[in-house]
């Protein structure tokens, strides 16, 4: 029913949701059909119709919409002159137009299934699901084997974020959904988030099979995306490989694609990826970024600092390439430089709260509390919708020894962000850490659990939960804690030392041992780290 | 101030008798017959105000000498931790004498006049004298660090032996008030090394004492010292910008010389920065065992495998780190029975914000992390803890704490509004299961004063049975501090001789059985930060009647227990191990 030339025209609208507009080319022959039956009294209607039809054929889509107009004012009564006319708006991309030929079609002729099937097409395309799902409702009530509607809804019900019905409708389509790109797509990306793993490798197939056509590029390069944001590193990897090394769509899906290795803890893979890329001739701030943070985590900040300054000169207006290397250089000690960067990024954006968070860090670390305090306060003014200046504020009453102000001054974060866990984490990591915690380890329970439920993956909830948990002497609860705060990051030695000494108590001497080795090879990284700072002239 | 007491209660066995009296019952006495209302100054109306804890004593008692730490522009870490002090009776009169070991001059840090340690000689009456010249102690051979005294060759004579650098020095007491530097004989230089704090113990019990000796950090004042700066000012780095050293252990050949055991002992393998130790049987399996506390490097919890070598302990009995995986920054160490269950207890002082720890020991692994429970973590928050003793000084039969600190930043008020550089000491008093009660406020006016402390010191040094005390300071006289309360309950004091074990009975643990109570104690090795102790043993008794005997059970070095019987309470005693015949 839906013919592919129609596609060369849509891409010629500018749509800007993800997919294509159905063919209304049998929506034309339904319209076509129904002119038939007109009485002869409308036959200079019907000459403008089917001139209009003959211009659609020709491409002439203006000239075939004056004509339909032109049928449509002389024979007003005509349902399929009113379908035809739709038909052609929409193919010119006028949907509202469209929708409202159509519908006044439907008024004419409610019980024509084409004039539904097709308006739900146009009211898809327009956004308007729940109406575009009765209309299809309408169809498969009386129809219920109707290719196209069942298609169409599955397209809705991918939108809608059902993808379980989607999957199952768009899966029963197959033939007719892998015949054009963006249908593939939906069905891609239904069958992925409804976990219906299963179904991935024919769709995969299918891509396999046109991977070379350039027309289902940006069908290839969109579920590699797809692909990666859901972590199907497998399917990921094997998409990206067809995409070719002209599509300008590529670096961004590369990059994506490593940013999943390095999530992964694939770290050298996700490093060796991105050098690929660049040596490819990619130049992107995003791929310099990552790659510092590889690089990061293999403990060369050298390196990492050359290419965190490689996206600064890439994009030196934008403020989010400065983050990583203030922090790196933080993290070296070197205060200086990380100030001067931190000027550099005020100069860019004075008004951007985040360069104000980082003097704020920057400060901290010089012991430079007031202006610390002025710092975040500043910050807070200029973003009041995170929570970001709130944890500074309280970060600097800690580290200057105010660990009540601190803590009044977490618990009135959490009042005006309830739902940023990190204040939970924090608030909580206070109560734990003061004299008087074995009074306060209930409410800082509740905090955790609290900030667990908002951050399920969230290391630090978890590894103070495990500490509870050890304090009173739960193992097995400690032991799951721990264990998913490693899940969630596994680079923290703290958490690997706890667990260690979870492990030791419940008499599983090897498994202590093993975790307390990993602990010392982590803690001497960060440590090497912290010596390099004690070095330097300034004091961390 | 009232001077010390003027009576030399005597040590003696337990068959004689003491009819010494005190300045004070001689008083009481005159007041009984009617007499003393002419002689006593007639009582004010109004209540005299409660006499403090301790009363700082320094001034009366004639003690001028002042450390002196070379401090420079540099900033050499050493400046900053270095301030021993020795209690023990050198020439065996009955009263405790003060050694002061002096720091030392840096490249750019000199002293206008040449450098001495002190030697103060007890006269008795509260008053002291400088012998340290006439007694051969009074040359700064090195930067001094910490004192270790004990009779390591069992000749009834107490030994020093100085830790510092780049050397050690054991000077032997020729028992005439003289001291001889045997140093290099006796094979203890512990060469090129930054010496920290030592101890004395029986570690294989074959009756003569080995020794241990704490390194810190690899150091050198040639070079450019590693410059660090808080606020643009510079000031001492880190520990963390020294690499640690591993532990010497010498083992005490009986012949006058030592040899080096490090290595087959396995404590060579411990590397980190050693600064605190104290010797005593942790496990109850009568060997002697050593806690090390280190800076910014694991805890060390040796235990003593019976066999000449020692096995770390640390991560089992979780005293190692703290619950983050990180190493505090541990400076001194004691251990007793906190509270009353007969095992070892630990207290180990470290940096602000770090808490001095309190560690129970239950008796099987891990020990307890008491710190939070016993209100330490709170007592302790802002302080950078030295010097820390567990010492009875009401004699209410439980352990205090005394703790003295002192920060190392000298900016560290500009950066931190709850932290001061010179800081106050701490009392702390026990109120039952290791559960504290900080009366730092009534223990005197040293207590409300702020110091750069380090070295602490426990010591009857007037015999009234109430533990006095001596801190020393950076830069600064020490301090002297006179018990004042501990005579108000009842006690006894216990000086252990050794025969077959060593002659100062250093390991032996004592068990005071009255009423429900059981009272534990031991003689240690080492303890608290660079000092040296008083060896007798007191019982805080409380109120129990003076005409109650009491009965001590003594578990010498060797493992041979003795049973002291009907002991007269509120005096000393002297116990000589009794030697059993061979079957």
């Amino acid at each position: 029913m839906f013919v592919s030339f129609l596609s060369f025209r849509i891409r010629t609208l500018q749509i800007s949701h993800r997919f294509g507009m159905p063919s209304v080319i049998p929506l034309l022959l339904a319209a076509l059909l129904a002119a038939q039956n007109v009485r002869a009294q409308n036959l200079s209607a019907q000459d403008h119709a089917s001139r209009g039809i003959s211009l659609v054929r020709e491409g002439k889509l203006p000239e075939a919409e004056q004509e339909l107009r032109e049928a449509v004012r002389v024979g007003a009564g005509v349902a399929s002159y009113r379908a035809q006319l739709g038909s052609i708006l929409g193919l010119q991309g006028m949907w509202s137009e469209a929708l409202e030929s159509f519908q006044k079609a439907i008024d004419l002729a409610p019980e024509n299934l084409d004039f539904r099937r097709e308006t739900a097409a146009v009211q898809w395309q327009l956004g308007l699901m729940s109406s575009a799902e009765k209309n299809l409702q309408y169809v498969l009530a009386r129809h219920p084997d109707d290719p196209g509607a069942v298609l169409l809804l599955g397209l809705v019900k991918e939108r809608n974020g059902d993808y379980t019905s989607a999957a199952e409708l768009l899966d029963s389509q197959f033939e007719l959904v892998i015949s054009q790109p963006d249908r593939t797509v939906a069905l891609f990306h239904s069958v992925v988030r409804s976990g219906q793993r299963d179904k991935i490798t024919k769709i995969v197939d299918a891509l396999k099979v046109r991977a070379n056509d350039k027309l289902w590029a940006s069908a290839i390069v969109r579920c590699a995306q797809i692909a990666t944001m859901t972590g199907d590193l497998h399917t990921s990897q094997t998409l990206f490989a067809w995409i070719s090394d002209d599509n300008p769509e590529r670096p961004a899906a590369g990059v994506q694609l490593a940013n999943l290795l390095y999530s992964r803890g694939e770290v050298s893979q996700a490093r060796e990826f991105l050098l690929q890329l660049a040596q490819q001739g990619v130049m992107s701030a995003d791929l310099q970024t990552l790659l510092g943070n590889c690089f990061e985590s293999e403990h060369q900040p050298s390196l990492a600092m050359q290419a965190y300054q490689r996206a600064i000169e890439l994009n030196p207006s934008r403020v989010d390439y400065y983050e990583a290397p203030i922090s790196l250089l933080l993290d070296l000690g070197k205060t200086n430089d990380a100030l001067a960067l931190v000027n550099r990024a005020l100069a860019i954006a004075p008004t951007d709260a985040r360069p104000w968070l980082w003097k704020g860090q920057v400060d901290l670390r010089k012991h430079a509390y007031k202006e610390a305090m002025e710092s975040y306060t500043r910050a807070g003014r200029l973003d009041s919708s995170k929570a970001d200046a709130t944890l500074g504020v309280a970060a600097v009453y800690f580290i200057s020894g105010q660990n009540d102000a601190a803590i009044a001054h977490y618990k009135a974060g959490i009042a005006q962000f309830p739902n940023d866990a990190r204040l939970y984490v924090a608030c909580a990591a206070m109560l734990l850490a003061s004299p008087d915690s074995p009074k306060l380890q209930a409410e800082a329970k509740n905090l955790l659990q609290k900030a667990v439920k908002l951050a399920p993956q969230s290391a630090e909830a978890h590894y103070q939960l495990g500490q509870l948990a050890l304090q009173q002497n739960r193992l097995k609860d400690a032991e799951a804690e721990f264990s998913l705060s490693l899940q969630s990051d596994p680079h923290r030695s703290k958490a690997h030392f706890a667990l260690s000494v979870v492990y030791r108590r419940m008499g599983r001497t090897d498994d202590a041992t093993r975790q307390f080795a990993i602990y010392q090879d982590l803690k001497r990284a960060e440590e090497s780290g912290t010596s390099a700072a004690m070095t330097a002239a300034e004091k961390p | 101030m009232k001077p010390f007491r003027t009576s030399p209660t005597r040590v003696d066995s337990p068959n004689q008798t003491n009819a010494t009296w005190s300045r004070r019952r001689f008083l009481h006495a005159l007041s009984a017959v009617g007499l003393g209302h002419f002689l006593l100054p007639r009582p004010a109306r109004a209540a005299a105000p409660p006499k403090p804890i301790f009363s700082d004593v320094t001034a009366e008692a004639g003690i001028i000498w002042r450390h002196f730490n070379g401090f420079s522009p540099d900033r050499y870490l050493i400046e900053t931790m270095g301030g021993g002090v020795g209690l023990f009776d050198f020439d065996d009169d009955g009263w405790l004498d003060i050694f002061l070991l002096n720091g030392g001059e840096t490249p750019r840090g000199r002293s206008e006049k040449p450098l001495q340690n002190a030697l103060y000689r007890n006269l008795g009456n509260g008053k002291f004298v400088d012998v340290a010249a006439q007694a051969g102690l009074n040359l700064v051979k090195n930067y001094g660090m910490g004192v270790a005294v004990a009779d390591f060759d069992n000749d009834g004579h107490q030994d020093i032996f100085i830790t510092g650098f780049p050397n050690c020095t054991l000077y032997h007491n020729n028992g005439n008030g003289t001291f001889t530097d045997i140093t290099a004989d006796a094979g203890l230089q512990n060469a090129g090394r930054w010496a920290s704090s030592a101890a004395w113990f029986d570690y294989d019990r074959d009756g003569f004492l080995d020794l241990v000796v704490c390194n810190y950090a690899e150091f050198s004042f040639e070079g450019v010292a590693p410059k660090c700066e808080y606020l643009k000012v510079r000031t001492y780095c880190e520990q963390r910008a020294y690499k640690g050293m591993p532990l010497t252990i010498y083992h005490n050949n009986r012949n006058g010389t030592f040899t080096d055991v490090s290595r087959s002992s396995g404590l060579d393998q411990f590397v980190g920065r050693a600064l605190g130790v104290v010797a005593i049987d942790i496990d109850d399996d009568g060997w002697p065992d050593l806690f090390v506390a280190r800076d910014a490097s694991p805890n060390l919890l040796l235990l003593n495998k019976h066999d000449g070598t020692f096995v770390d302990a640390g991560l089992e009995a979780e005293i190692a780190f703290d619950s983050n995986g990180n190493a505090k920054a541990g400076m001194g160490v004691d251990a007793g029975d906190l509270n009353g269950d007969g095992r070892p207890d630990v207290v180990v002082t470290n940096f602000n914000f770090e808490f001095h720890s309190l560690f129970l020991n239950r008796g099987s692994f891990p020990f307890e992390d008491w710190t939070r429970a016993s209100h330490l973590a709170g007592f302790t928050r802002s302080d950078v803890g030295w010097g820390v003793k567990l010492v009875d000084f009401d004699n209410d039969g439980l352990l205090d704490l005394i703790i003295v600190n002192g920060h190392v930043i000298e900016v560290i008020e500009a950066l931190q509004s709850q932290v001061k550089y010179k800081e106050r000491p701490l009392l702390l008093h026990n109120l039952g299961n290791a559960v504290f009660e900080d009366v730092t406020s009534k223990a005197g006016p040293a207590f409300s004063q702020d110091y750069l402390a380090r070295g602490l010191a426990i010591g009857d040094l007037d015999n009234d049975g109430a533990p006095d005390a001596i801190f020393t300071c950076i830069g600064e006289r020490p301090v002297l501090l006179r018990n004042n309360v501990g005579q108000k309950n009842s006690w006894i004091g216990l000086r252990l001789v050794g025969v077959t074990s060593n002659r100062d009975a250093i390991g032996a643990r004592l068990t005071l059985r009255v009423a429900d109570r059981k009272l534990v104690r031991w003689v240690t090795g080492g303890s608290s930060y660079l000092s040296s102790h008083d060896k007798r043993v007191l019982f805080g008794l409380g109120n129990l009647p003076a005409n109650h005997p009491v009965e001590v059970e003594i578990v010498w070095p060797n493992g041979e227990a003795q049973i002291a019987r009907s002991l007269q309470i509120n005096r000393y005693h002297q116990i000589v191990e009794q030697v059993r015949k061979a079957k």
